[in-house]
């Protein structure tokens, strides 16, 4: 049979500003033993800003 | 009189043991054997299964042959699946018998067929036949981990087993899984004629790697194979589907004539380790320490069942040095931090030491990523897709880690392996001279690229 897909395609998006990432803009962290994405290391910080307060 | 009787037992259950045996006849389990004689010592050796265990027989070889071919069908070479399949068979025949059954044959071992298990903690049970042994390498390897999936056993699937010997014909192929082994069976069938999918549960394929080759593999396996790729994908259930297998998720569903388990491997650890005095690590392989002993000091693994990297040539390593270590008292450790290894779709994904994540726990590290379009050599080949990307200790300017994606990284990583090994520095790179025009010089660039802009340089420059 042919494949047949009925599946949400979610890309991979900034967690602080959610925007697309792409292999030009990605950058991960950890927190939590977990990682992270986002666009650069200035949304990763806001993120953890966010989550603290 | 009691001392006397005593005495003597002991003395035969000295003579009577081995001096080495060893638990498994794959990579590790050869090494050893292979060090062993080069010592002096002939070693028994039982091996359960195929000789030669997975590398030559469902593991390294057969993937890399079929990806070879379907590489030759990308490239517009008649390559019908089935007769891929008999050439694989071919080469995986002729690989065994040269490196295994030859091998086996040159070497002074005492080889039994059958499952060890422990008895106690120098001595293990085979065919019935007690073993005892003065040191032990247990080097039974991995199995595929099979998920708790609700429905998955009753609907029946694929491990890398069947996908590397189907048991039927098929034109879909649904992968649940998205590391190594995912994404090699996923081009090779799609490049083979056969539509593939890809579910992978985290957020991004090969989770373990730095994102950008994440991103960059994701798209190129989208765009230039045709490959769709899901990720943060839950499977919930999977059943019978109108025609084929289906795969229910939190994204949605998707059927297909068979489905691909390709969700790691675990260590094969059933050999009653309690009973020797060995115990496991959190990753549920067997716990070493760096000199490859287990808490049983008489007793020391090697390969796939400690957990760690899974690597045949990491196998053979630990066989080698595992076999020196128990019967020389060598206390030979390995540089972990060199370990290279590669997932060879092509172009190939290569990597070797730290993460900029990993490293910047360590140190105070920076790291840099350059485009194979400015790789003369990708340019010239005209397959300049991929980047490179390097990390370093900015104190000490020492290579920490390389992963690359892009056209012979499988080989290019090697030069990076050698330049962690050796602790090199970014001068130490600069200052060799590389061939012109070699994908090897993607690495030179990205080590310069600390200190200049590689996109505003003539060729060569140094
Ligand atoms: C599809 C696939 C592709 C791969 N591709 C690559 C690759 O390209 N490059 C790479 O570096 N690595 C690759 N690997 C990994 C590589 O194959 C393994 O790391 C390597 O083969 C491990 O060797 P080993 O000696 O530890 O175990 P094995 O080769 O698995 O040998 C262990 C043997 O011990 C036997 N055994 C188990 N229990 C017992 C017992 N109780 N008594 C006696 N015998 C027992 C097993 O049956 C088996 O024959 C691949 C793996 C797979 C599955
Ligand atoms: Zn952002």
């Amino acid at each position: 049979m042919k494949l047949r897909i009925d599946m949400i395609k979610e890309n991979v998006k900034c967690e602080n500003c959610g925007v697309e990432l792409t292999e030009d803009n990605i950058y991960v962290m950890e927190i939590n033993g977990q990682k992270h994405y986002f666009c650069c290391s200035h949304c990763a910080d806001n993120y953890i800003e966010r989550k603290l307060h | 009189m009691l001392t006397t009787i005593l005495n003597v037992s002991f003395t035969e259950v000295e003579e009577m043991a081995e001096d080495l045996v060893i638990i498994g006849h794959g990579a590790a389990g050869f090494a050893a054997l292979i060090r062993a004689n080069e010592l002096g010592v002939k070693p028994v050796m039982i091996g359960y299964g195929t000789l030669g265990g997975t590398c030559v027989n469902v593991g390294c070889v057969p993937s890399k042959r079929m990806l070879r071919l379907a590489y030759l069908k990308a490239l517009g070479q008649q390559v019908e699946f089935k007769k891929a399949i008999e050439d694989k068979d071919d080469i995986v025949s002729t690989l065994r018998k040269e490196k295994y059954e030859d091998i086996l044959n040159s070497y002074d071992v005492e080889y039994i067929k059958g499952k060890a298990y422990f008895i106690s903690p120098n001595a293990v049970k085979v065919n019935g036949q007690i073993i005892e042994g003065k040191k032990f390498i247990i080097a039974t390897g991995s199995s595929p981990n099979i998920p708790d999936i609700k429905g998955l056993r009753e609907v029946g699937f694929w491990t890398n087993v069947e996908a590397l010997n189907p048991p039927r014909d098929i034109s879909s192929l649904a992968i649940i899984g998205g590391r190594a082994l995912a994404l090699e069976f996923a081009q090779m069938y799609k490049r083979l004629g056969i539509d593939t999918v890809i579910l992978q549960r985290s957020k991004v394929i090969l989770p373990d790697w730095e994102p950008e080759i994440s991103l960059a593999v994701q798209n190129y396996l989208e765009s230039y194979d045709g490959i769709p790729i899901f990720t943060d994908v839950k499977v919930s259930e999977v059943k019978k589907g109108e025609e084929g297998k289906m795969i229910v998720t939190n994204l949605g569903k998707v059927e297909a004539d068979e489905i691909l388990v390709a969700t790691g491997r675990r260590p094969n650890t059933d050999l009653n380790l309690e009973a020797a005095g060995v115990k496991l690590n959190e990753r549920g392989g067997i716990l070493v320490d760096d000199e490859l002993r287990t808490t049983n000091p008489n007793i020391y693994a090697a390969g796939d069942v400690i957990g760690d990297q899974m690597l045949e040539a990491l196998a053979g390593k630990e066989g080698a040095i595992a076999a020196e270590n128990a019967l020389a008292n060598a206390h030979k450790k390995i540089d972990k931090l060199s370990i290279p290894q590669a997932v060879f779709i092509e172009p190939n994904i290569a990597r070797v030491g730290l993460t900029f994540l990993e490293a910047s726990k360590l140190y105070k590290a920076d790291y840099r990523v350059v485009k194979m379009s400015n790789v003369s050599k990708a340019r010239i080949l005209r397959e300049d897709f991929g980047l490179i990307k390097t990390v370093i200790d900015a104190e000490s300017k020492r290579i920490l880690g390389v992963q690359m994606f892009g056209k012979y990284a499988a080989e290019v990583i090697n030069e990076a392996a050698l330049a962690i090994k050796l602790r090199a520095t970014i001068d130490d790179i600069i200052d060799t001279v590389h061939v012109f025009p070699t994908m090897a010089e993607s690495f030179k660039l990205s080590v310069m690229a600390f200190k200049r802009d590689v996109q505003r340089m003539s060729c060569c420059v140094d």
